[in-house]
Parts: C-alpha cells; sequence; structure tokens
C-alpha cells in the first residue's frame, strides 16, 4: 500500500513537474515568436521616428536604425541639428556620439531618448530569455483574444524590472505591456500594431510598425514610435565596430 | 551597351542614395581672463580675452557598396584681442580654409577594412582624459565646441565578429596638451609616427581593449580600458596606460569611474585619476621642464584628480545641462564648468559654457584662466 502510495506520489510529482515545464516551454516559445516580431532577426534596416507630446507641445525625432539580432545601431536622420547623433548598442553596452563629442561615451539602457521612449525602447526585445512568464488570466484587447504574462526580470540587467504583457493568442504578437518601476509601481504603458512585414526565410511575418507609451506617473506625456517597413539585409559586422562611431 | 547603361544608372542611384551632406554653423563669443602667473607670465602663451568666431562645418559623406570616403572642410573666421601680455592692445582678423578631416575606407573580404584619413583618433570610457590612447589623451573636456587637431592615420581592421575587433594603426601623433582649446599660442615638438595594434573584445554587458604601441624614439607602452554595465543604470570602468618615459622613469596613469544613471534620465558620474610621476608639490612650473623633455604626452601635470560630473541630455526635452567640477588634490585647484544647451526649432540650438579655475596662480588649473565664458548659436542645415 505504501508502496502505491509512493508511485502514486512521485508519477503525480512527475506528471504536475512535466506540466509546469510544459507550460513554460509555452510561455516561451510564445513570447519568443512575439519577440520576432519586434526585431530579433538576422540583419534589418529600417527608419525609426518618434514624436513626443508633452503637456501640449510636440517634439519629434527619426533615426535610420540597423540591426543585427540585439545589436542596433541608430543615426539621427530628423531634426537637423540632431543629424549625426549615434546610439551603438552592442551586446548589452549602449555608446552614444554626436558631432560634438570627441569621442562615444558609455550610456545606460535607462537613458530616455525622447520623452517617455527609453534607448532600450527602439531595440529588439528578447523577453523570452530576459524574463521569467508567469501566465495570467486571458483577456480581450481590442477585440482580440490575448494571452497575459507577468514578466518578472531574471537578472537586474534588464531595462524594466517587471512588465505584464499581452500577446495576441492568433497573431503571436505583442499588443499591449505595462511597465513597473522596483517598487511595483506602473510607470509607463505600450500598446503595439503589427501593420509591417519583412519575409525572412520565405516566411512573411508581422513586424511592429506602431508603438505609443504613455506615461502613467505623471500622465502628460505620450511618445508615439512609427516603424518603416523593414528592409531585410546583411548587416556587417563593421557597422557594430565602436572605433567607427565617431566617423 | 543597354546593360552597361543599366549599371550605370544604378551605381549612379546607389551613389546617390549613399550620399550623407551635413553642415553647421557654430558662431561664439568668448572672453578669459588670462592669470599672471609663474607658468604664464606676462601672458607669454598670448592668451586672447575676447574672441568671436563663426565655423562653418561641413561633413561629407559617400558610401557606395565596400567604399566608404568622408570629407570635413571647414571655413573658420575669427577675431581676438588681446588685453595683455606682448599683445596687449592688438586684435586681429583671420580667416582660415581648411580640411579638418578625412576619410577614405575600404571593406574587403573575411570581414577586412582598410582606411586612411586625417581623424581624432579618440576612444574609451572616461570623460576626464583617455590615458589609454597613445595618440591623444586629450578628450577635448575643456569646450565641446571647439574641435581637437586629428591626426593622419593609417588603419588596418579585422572584425570577425560582433565580439571581436583586431586594429592595426599607424598615426601622426599631435602634441596635445590642456592648453588646446584656449587659445594658447604655444610651439609644441613635432609629431611623431605611432604605431598601435588594439584588440577589443565586447561580451554580454561587458567591454574590454587592450593598446599596445610605440612611437618612434619612445619607449613601447601598454594601454587598457574595460568596462561594465553593473545594471541598467550603473555603469563601472577602468583606462589607463604603463610605460616608461623619455627619462626611462615608470610612467603608468590609472583611472576609475562610474556613472550612475538617475529615473529622471540624468547621469551622475565621478571618476578618480591618479598620474604616477605626476608633481605632488611645489609650483606647477616645476612640472614644465620635465615636460618638455619628455614626450609631451601629459594632458595633467600633478598625480590625484577626482571628476564629478551631472550631466541631463533631455531637460523638459528642450535642454542639455551638464555641470562638471575638477579637482586636483595635489595643489587643491579646482576646475568649475558648466554648459547649457537650449534646442530651438528644428535646426538651431544656443548654448551657453563658462568655466571657472581656481586655486592661485602656482597651481595647476588656476596658472592660465582664471575663468572662461562662451555663448553662440549652433545652426545645422
Amino acid at each position: 500500500m505504501r508502496c502505491l502510495f509512493v508511485i502514486g506520489l512521485a508519477v503525480g510529482l512527475t506528471g504536475s513537474w512535466a506540466c509546469v515545464a510544459s507550460a513554460q516551454e509555452d510561455a516561451s516559445s510564445i513570447l519568443r515568436a512575439a519577440d520576432r516580431a519586434r526585431g530579433n532577426l538576422d540583419g534589418i534596416k529600417w527608419k525609426v521616428t518618434l514624436t513626443t507630446v508633452d503637456g501640449g507641445r510636440t517634439n519629434a525625432m527619426a533615426f535610420a536604425v540597423q540591426a543585427r539580432g540585439f545589436d542596433i545601431l541608430a543615426e539621427t536622420i530628423a531634426p537637423a541639428r540632431n543629424r549625426g547623433n549615434r546610439i551603438l548598442m552592442l551586446k548589452g553596452n549602449m555608446w552614444f556620439h554626436k558631432p560634438d563629442l570627441s569621442k562615444p561615451v558609455p550610456v545606460s539602457q535607462r537613458q530616455r531618448l525622447l520623452g517617455t521612449a527609453a534607448y532600450g525602447d527602439i531595440a529588439a526585445t528578447d523577453y523570452a530569455n530576459d524574463y521569467d512568464p508567469k501566465p495570467l488570466p486571458d483577456e480581450v484587447i481590442n477585440g482580440e483574444d490575448c494571452r497575459v504574462f507577468d514578466l518578472t526580470a531574471r537578472s537586474k540587467k534588464t531595462t524594466y524590472d517587471r512588465i505584464v504583457y499581452w500577446i495576441s493568442k492568433k497573431r503571436l504578437v505583442g499588443v499591449r505591456a505595462v511597465y513597473y518601476t522596483v517598487s511595483g509601481k506602473k510607470f509607463k504603458s505600450a500598446e503595439m500594431e503589427y501593420e509591417n512585414a519583412a519575409r525572412i526565410g520565405g516566411e512573411v511575418r508581422p513586424f511592429v510598425s506602431r508603438m505609443v507609451i504613455r506615461d502613467l506617473l505623471m500622465g502628460t506625456d505620450t511618445t508615439t514610435l512609427l516603424f518603416s517597413t523593414p528592409d531585410v539585409a546583411d548587416v556587417p559586422n563593421s557597422v557594430f565596430d565602436l572605433n567607427l562611431l565617431a566617423r | 551597351m543597354p546593360d552597361e547603361e543599366g549599371f550605370a544608372s544604378a551605381l549612379w542611384r546607389e551613389a546617390v542614395d549613399g550620399l550623407n551632406c551635413t553642415a553647421r554653423v557654430v558662431s561664439y563669443g568668448m572672453l578669459q581672463e588670462p592669470v599672471e602667473s609663474a607658468l604664464n607670465a606676462g601672458n607669454v602663451f598670448n592668451l586672447p580675452a575676447d574672441r568671436l568666431e563663426s565655423d562653418v562645418r561641413a561633413d561629407i559623406r559617400l558610401r557606395l557598396r565596400r567604399l566608404d570616403l568622408g570629407v570635413k572642410p571647414r571655413f573658420d573666421l575669427k577675431w581676438e584681442k588681446w588685453d595683455s601680455g606682448a599683445r596687449a592692445g592688438d586684435s586681429d582678423f583671420d580667416t582660415d580654409c581648411h580640411l579638418y578631416g578625412w576619410t577614405a575606407m575600404v571593406r574587403l573580404p573575411w570581414e577586412l577594412s582598410l582606411a586612411c584619413g586625417r581623424e581624432n583618433l579618440q576612444w574609451g570610457p572616461s570623460y576626464l582624459l583617455s590615458p589609454s590612447n597613445p595618440f591623444n589623451e586629450n578628450n577635448g573636456r575643456y569646450s565641446p565646441k571647439f574641435e581637437l587637431p586629428g591626426s593622419d592615420y593609417a588603419r588596418m581592421t579585422w572584425t570577425p565578429d560582433s565580439e571581436w575587433t583586431l586594429s592595426v594603426i599607424a598615426a601622426m601623433a599631435g602634441r596635445q596638451t590642456a592648453l588646446q582649446g584656449i587659445g594658447a599660442d604655444v610651439e609644441l615638438p613635432d609629431s611623431r609616427r605611432t604605431y598601435a595594434v588594439k584588440i577589443d573584445r565586447t561580451i554580454d554587458r561587458k567591454f574590454v581593449s587592450v593598446i599596445a604601441s610605440q612611437g618612434e624614439g619612445t619607449e613601447p607602452r601598454l594601454g587598457f580600458y574595460g568596462g561594465w554595465n553593473a545594471s541598467d543604470t550603473m555603469i563601472l570602468y577602468v583606462e589607463g596606460s604603463l610605460g616608461k618615459d623619455g627619462t626611462g622613469q615608470s610612467d603608468a596613469e590609472f583611472l576609475a569611474g562610474s556613472t550612475y544613471t538617475l529615473s529622471g534620465g540624468g547621469a551622475l558620474t565621478l571618476e578618480y585619476f591618479c598620474n604616477e610621476n605626476g608633481l605632488v608639490d611645489g609650483p606647477i612650473t616645476a612640472a614644465v621642464m620635465p615636460l618638455r623633455m619628455s614626450d609631451a604626452r601629459e594632458v595633467f601635470l600633478r598625480r590625484n584628480y577626482l571628476l564629478l560630473q551631472y550631466a541631463d541630455p533631455k531637460v523638459f526635452n528642450r535642454f542639455e545641462v551638464t555641470l562638471r567640477g575638477t579637482a586636483g588634490f595635489d595643489d587643491m585647484s579646482v576646475d568649475v564648468f558648466g554648459m547649457i544647451q537650449y534646442d530651438w526649432g528644428d535646426h538651431a540650438q544656443l548654448f551657453a559654457i563658462s568655466a571657472v579655475n581656481s586655486g592661485g596662480p602656482e597651481t595647476e588649473f588656476g596658472s592660465l584662466v582664471s575663468y572662461f565664458a562662451m555663448a553662440g548659436v549652433q545652426y545645422a542645415f
């Protein structure tokens, strides 16, 4: 009897572990699919336009971005006064250069880009590897059934400590995100649209076209990122050479 | 023939797409007060008291397939006036047209590239200076609106992947000192050819570089820098070099620093720099003669320095603010620097920069100018 009990317990525990592992794998694969729609590609070039409305005043910037994996080189192309400014993100290290500087300077990912957008917001996401997902009850966002995950950062190196992320069940793209501070306070939210498409390996995938970020603390800032149709192209190693950033 | 025309037409379109031109006009007025000191007795460096300057700075770049070409012509109008020294009462108006820099780079197979040109070869994470740089330790911290002179160079680079870069560089190392940027009329020894091999490694949130170099007629030096993104808000870094000076004495330099980014976007930076054979006590003039005998690499002449800086590039999405204090602990002199820049429309930026140096005429920071202030406008086309 005792033997049957132990066997039953072992089977039950194994089954539970398998279910948890399967759920985690399911969550990871969903996050990975969503990451692919936000820039996790072998080589891509596109333009990103940021517009921020702060207390009724509008500011705008445009960038030419080259990306490979999670490495990016973003060069400011508008407004004219900022043309030539560059941001290089390489293996989680960020460097900034502008014509007034004699050399690039290291900056942290928290550094603001414009309005409520951080430099990490124009980079590719790697939520599948950087965060532990905890499934939350499904919700409907803008008429779309979504899986919802509470993402907790696996290390202190990520841009955000905690994110609640809504992923469309049908399209497997992230449609909404709410970002939290270390103290657990909501401080900004983002909504994403995927009108662009990129042909990768013969397969056409949806790609992010618009992201609207709202400041939830002050409630006055809204930043809109518009992503152009991506140009899938090889990006050579020299693009990410820090020695060439100041040229 | 039609194929040739098609090829020429496609090449022309690529060239047009790959051509990038920017032009800026930087106009400012500057005033400064030269100090009567043992180092600058009778304003021997002919530091001007007033300056009005307008610079046209164009950057033209063409990227065409494996070719990357760039030129940076400059046209300057400058008026200066002297209140002290041999040129007291003089004023001078000057125009200058020159090529500030140029680059020709070709990307070869196997991730190799060859480049030559004239460029201000700079690297490293530090704000105070770049002690790992055998070509130019002065990183222009004195005023961001002044362009540091470039060096003629040739470089071969191999980037087998995004983690590693190997560079072999031959350049004419200029004799850059802290006198650059304040209009000092100083004769420095001729530049010398310097060779360097630089290895860069970038991994997850860390970077490290090692630079082995030797200039003609000088001892070899080993430079290094490294950094670690300890979190999304904190960067820790070190930079330095080891070698011997012109007299055979050990000449090591070491800098340690950190930058913390606040939630509002401003960043606090703290750096400590130690110059092994810097002057610990005595008047600053005691460092000048050995300096002239050595390879004149030194940007700072004493031993121990501390930098504290606050920089915010986006105050109300319109202003850029930098406040910086540099203290020389050996003679207790201090250099306080402030800059504010305002974005005016899509093309213009208004700026005001000021620095105050204290400590007295025998000290490093107090021996040349007691203060300088400049204000101007930068317009980008």
